[in-house]
């Protein structure tokens, strides 16, 4: 149930909820929002619901006492407030990081991060006077723990739920009110069947082809088809994370909440940097508004942000993972964001395409850093992408003619839809008859995949 | 009433069509729920009805299929299999000796096995009223591998499993055995190959790609195929003559038209999701006997299933060694030291807790290219040669004591005619 591409989520949950939701007056939709998502959580990470749960009350309680702080030295005392929930929540993020490297995988909880990271937001907010009005308890538990986001994200800021920016009328604050609709619900069940599709029908199928090679053995593979692996394997993270997103945007659409977009065409980038501003966006802008920031950003001077910047992918590389490829990967696309910017700045500002080049060709390797946890078999497939550093053992050369016939439909709708052009396109005429019949086809032709196959879930959930 | 659902079309299609369309796949899927789709009866309730159609479509069968084909494929199997379990049949022409080897099997240990109680062909069937003095004999040790062992890590989910003190009824002695000679396994050249066929699923893909065989030997193979579809009429596999290129066949059409002196088989892995060991050791035995039917002379090979890493052993509920040494357990005992031998790698793969080497393997499941050779060497380390003529030296021999003292092979041609008169009464089980 846990998983959105999942039968008992599409035919079960997510109808029965919407129901009850529609008819429900408005007041109470929080509320079922927290219980519903409490239900929806509980089925996929059983017992760690109550480890949410005692989260949820404790950043409520901390929240209310700064909000209500009063005195004197109330600027003061709030500060200590804040660090003192914000160590709390970082350290519990911490000790289960810990647990689950050390002793056992399964012991780190179902989307910990996500809603740590909503929590620290939520807690930042409240005390740089972001809020506009008091959260109520349930709409502070509901924010914390929506089930569109609380397995995998993507990280909503709390005023993006609630509390919009007020406008006044008549000298009154009016703050506008969470109101369903059919129309909202036939957005995002268009959006919803984007994501399904991008990711049973681009994500699964391509992930069949890294699966292959890691069967085959690295020392075994072409140098073509080690290629093609880092490609598919970037193709494949794209769309399951991206059809993730879009499937929980379009639940929050249902829900009456706005799109919280989270991919913004990360390989149309024009450069290292800007990718990572559309891939993941709510997360690097999380990065960026509570890491980066507070830390000078970038007014310090040069030797600062480099810092800075090398803080922050340090960071991102442990929060993926603990092992040290993770580490590599991040120190990497840091020191890649530092060259583009102090280095070539100019003649990425001269010639673009030299800025998408850096996108097309070292993102891909970059995942591939991501993808392999053992750094020997790193090495192994790093000496087939460039075959100088020595040769494979029992290598096929018809493999890559083997998986490319196999494979290119996916590739090829993979490619495609990394060009704006066509995905914008399909959002613009989503009302035109075609497209509709396109997206009806897309859902049902998934659900048969998800039917048929015991069902993959999706790559990002342990971290 | 219309006009509301009109304005609720025009302004929500893609949400009007889906639910339209689910409705009717809901409704096809309860009318063939007791019918068609009965195969599917263990999902009732706990996944959705729909599904039920979806899945029906991947195999073919639809909600107004009367007799699906698999479901008609399956009756064939399923009176012996009711034989079987009943103790009746075979079990009949193994008469006291059975109680035996029952016995012997509730407390034979994973080494052991294989060693499980063989009564001589000749015996029951001869004088089926006549308690006749059942002679018990012991499958030599060199002729057919041992199971090897694995470290049970708890994680085997009981529902893929047999009960532990479950018999595998050796009925091979009724089929199989054409005379009283067990040969050993002994080292050969690649030349031993031209005649042979090996059948499996993506394992064999991958020694068919991988393994140096390719111009070796042929090849019947399909990713995830498993031991139910190696007999059905519309699973046509990858076959891949010696050096030449593929075409697709099913395995009975390739029986009747090609002939094979030796047919390995190496399955298993996908089939450890089907409930459970006995089940699939029953489906084993039938694809053995109607290999035989087809290809009388051939000998068969039966591949124990390659372990698993620890990684995944230690992990998964279905796809863990403890499941793995529970049927090799039970088909080993197809094996008759004779035409049927069961051969099993897993020692040269696997460390001292018999997991598969965490070198060998990428995914934890398959051999990794590179390990392939691996598999094709232990295949030339372990065959079977049967001398063509007649009284030729066989390979080897069963120990004395264990046949009538003193008997010879070429003494022990008599015997051989005794099966052809037993094969009948085997067959009775059918």
């Amino acid at each position: 149930m846990i998983n959105f591409a999942g039968l008992e989520f599409i035919f079960r949950f997510l109808p029965i909820f919407m129901i009850i939701y529609w008819f429900i007056p408005s007041g109470y939709r929080d509320a079922l929002l927290f219980l519903g998502s409490i239900i929806f959580y509980a089925s996929g990470a059983h017992l760690f619901v109550f480890l949410l749960l005692g989260l949820v009350f404790l950043n409520y309680l901390f929240g209310e006492m700064v909000w209500v702080m009063p005195g004197r030295r109330r600027k003061v005392q709030q500060r200590q407030m804040l660090i003192a929930i914000i160590a709390v929540d970082v350290l519990v993020l911490v000790v289960f990081k810990v647990l689950a490297l050390k002793i056992r995988a399964s012991l780190l909880p179902l989307g910990l991060s996500f809603y740590i990271f909503k929590m620290i937001s939520y807690q930042a907010d409240l005390y740089l006077g972001q809020m506009h009005k008091r959260p109520s308890f349930t709409q502070a538990a509901a924010y914390f723990t929506m089930f569109p986001q609380v397995a995998q994200g993507p990280i909503m800021r709390f005023s993006q739920g609630w509390l919009e920016k007020p406008t006044n009328i008549r000298r009154q604050t009016v703050y506008a009110e969470r109101t369903v609709s059919l129309q909202k619900i036939e957005d995002g069940l268009t959006f919803f069947a984007m994501g399904l599709g991008m990711k049973v029908l681009i994500a699964d199928r391509l992930g069949i082809l890294w699966n292959e090679i890691v069967k085959i053995g690295f020392e075994s593979i072409s140098t073509p088809l080690a290629w093609l692996g880092a490609v598919g394997y970037s193709l494949e993270l794209y769309f399951d994370f991206w059809g993730y997103s879009l499937m929980a945007g379009g639940i929050g659409l249902m829900l009456g909440f706005r799109f919280i977009q989270n991919f913004i065409h990360p390989y149309a980038a024009c450069g290292i940097a800007d990718f990572y501003r559309r891939w993941h966006a709510t997360l690097g802008s999380w990065f960026r508004d509570y890491v980066y920031i507070p830390l000078g950003g970038s007014r310090r001077g040069t030797a600062a942000v480099i810092r800075n910047l090398m803080l922050v992918w340090l960071l991102t590389g442990f929060w993926h993972g603990g092992t040290l490829n993770f580490i590599i990967w991040g120190v990497v696309l840091g020191l890649l964001i530092v060259w583009e910017k102090f280095v070539v700045r100019g003649l990425l500002e001269a010639v673009p395409v030299i800025g998408h080049l850096h996108v097309v060709i070292l993102i891909p390797l970059t995942w591939v850093i991501f993808a392999i946890t053992d750094l020997k078999e790193l090495g192994v497939y790093f000496s087939r992408l460039f075959p100088f550093f020595g040769t494979g053992v029992a290598v096929n050369p018809g493999d890559f003619a083997k998986y490319m016939g196999i494979y290119w439909p996916f590739l090829a709708a993979g490619i495609l839809l990394c060009v704006p052009i066509f995905y914008n396109l399909l959002i613009w005429k989503r009302r035109n008859p075609i497209v509709i019949a396109f997206l009806l086809l897309v859902f049902w032709v998934s659900v048969y995949f998800a039917s048929i196959s015991a069902g993959n879930p999706f790559m990002y959930f342990s971290f | 009433m219309l006009t509301v659902l009109k304005r609720i079309f025009r302004r929500a299609p893609l949400l009007v069509l889906i639910l339209l369309i689910w409705l009717v796949l809901t409704v096809l899927a309860l009318i063939g729920r007791g019918r068609a789709y009965r195969e599917y009866s263990t999902q009732h309730g706990r996944i959705p009805a729909l599904s039920l159609v979806m899945r029906g479509i991947h195999d073919h069968i639809y909600p107004w299929s009367e007799a699906p084909g698999r479901a008609a494929a399956d009756a064939d199997g399923k009176e012996p299999k009711g034989a079987a379990e009943d103790g009746t049949g075979t079990a009949d022409a193994a008469g006291t000796d059975k109680q035996d080897t029952a016995d012997a099997q509730k407390t034979a240990d994973s080494a052991q096995i294989q060693d499980g109680l063989l009564q001589t062909p000749s015996e029951s069937p001869k004088s089926p009223a006549q308690p006749a003095e059942p002679v018990s004999l012991t499958i030599p040790e060199s002729s057919c591998s041992k199971v090897v062992g694995a470290k049970d890590y708890g994680v085997a989910d009981k529902s893929y499993l047999s009960p532990d003190d479950t018999v595998y009824n050796t009925d091979k002695e009724g089929l199989f055995a054409p005379d009283g000679t067990y040969y050993s396994l002994q080292e050969v050249d690649d030349s031993y190959f031209a005649d042979a066929l090996m059948i499996g699923d993506s394992r064999t893909v991958g020694l068919y790609e991988y393994g140096d065989m390719a111009d070796v030997t042929s090849f019947l193979a399909r990713e995830s195929s498993t031991i139910y579809d190696l007999f059905k009429d519309d699973e046509k596999m990858e076959y891949t003559p010696r050096g030449k290129k593929s075409t697709e066949r099913t395995l009975k059409d390739l029986l009747k038209k090609a002939k094979f002196s030796k047919i390995y088989i190496s399955v298993g892995v996908n089939e450890l999701g089907v409930p459970d060991t006995k089940d699939y050791y029953n489906e084993f035995r039938e694809v053995i006997k109607k290999i035989n039917k087809l290809q009388p002379d051939a000998i068969i090979y039966i591949q124990g299933i390659m372990h698993v890493s620890k990684k995944m052993s230690s992990s998964d509920p279905v796809y863990n060694n403890k499941a793995i040494v529970q049927r090799n357990k039970a088909i080993s005992t197809l094996a008759n030291g004779r035409s049927i031998f069961y051969i099993d790698m897993n020692a040269d793969l696997c460390d001292e807790n018999g997991d598969l080497k965490q070198d060998l393997t990428g995914d934890g499941i398959h051999l990794k290219a590179s390990a392939c050779e691996l598999w094709h060497k232990f295949l030339r380390k372990n065959a079977i040669v049967i001398p063509a003529a007649a009284g030729a030296e066989p390979a080897g021999q069963s120990p004395a004591g264990q046949t009538p003292a003193g008997q010879t092979p070429a003494a022990e041609e008599p015997a051989a005619e005794a099966p052809a008169g037993q094969t009948p009464a085997g067959r009775q089980t059918e």
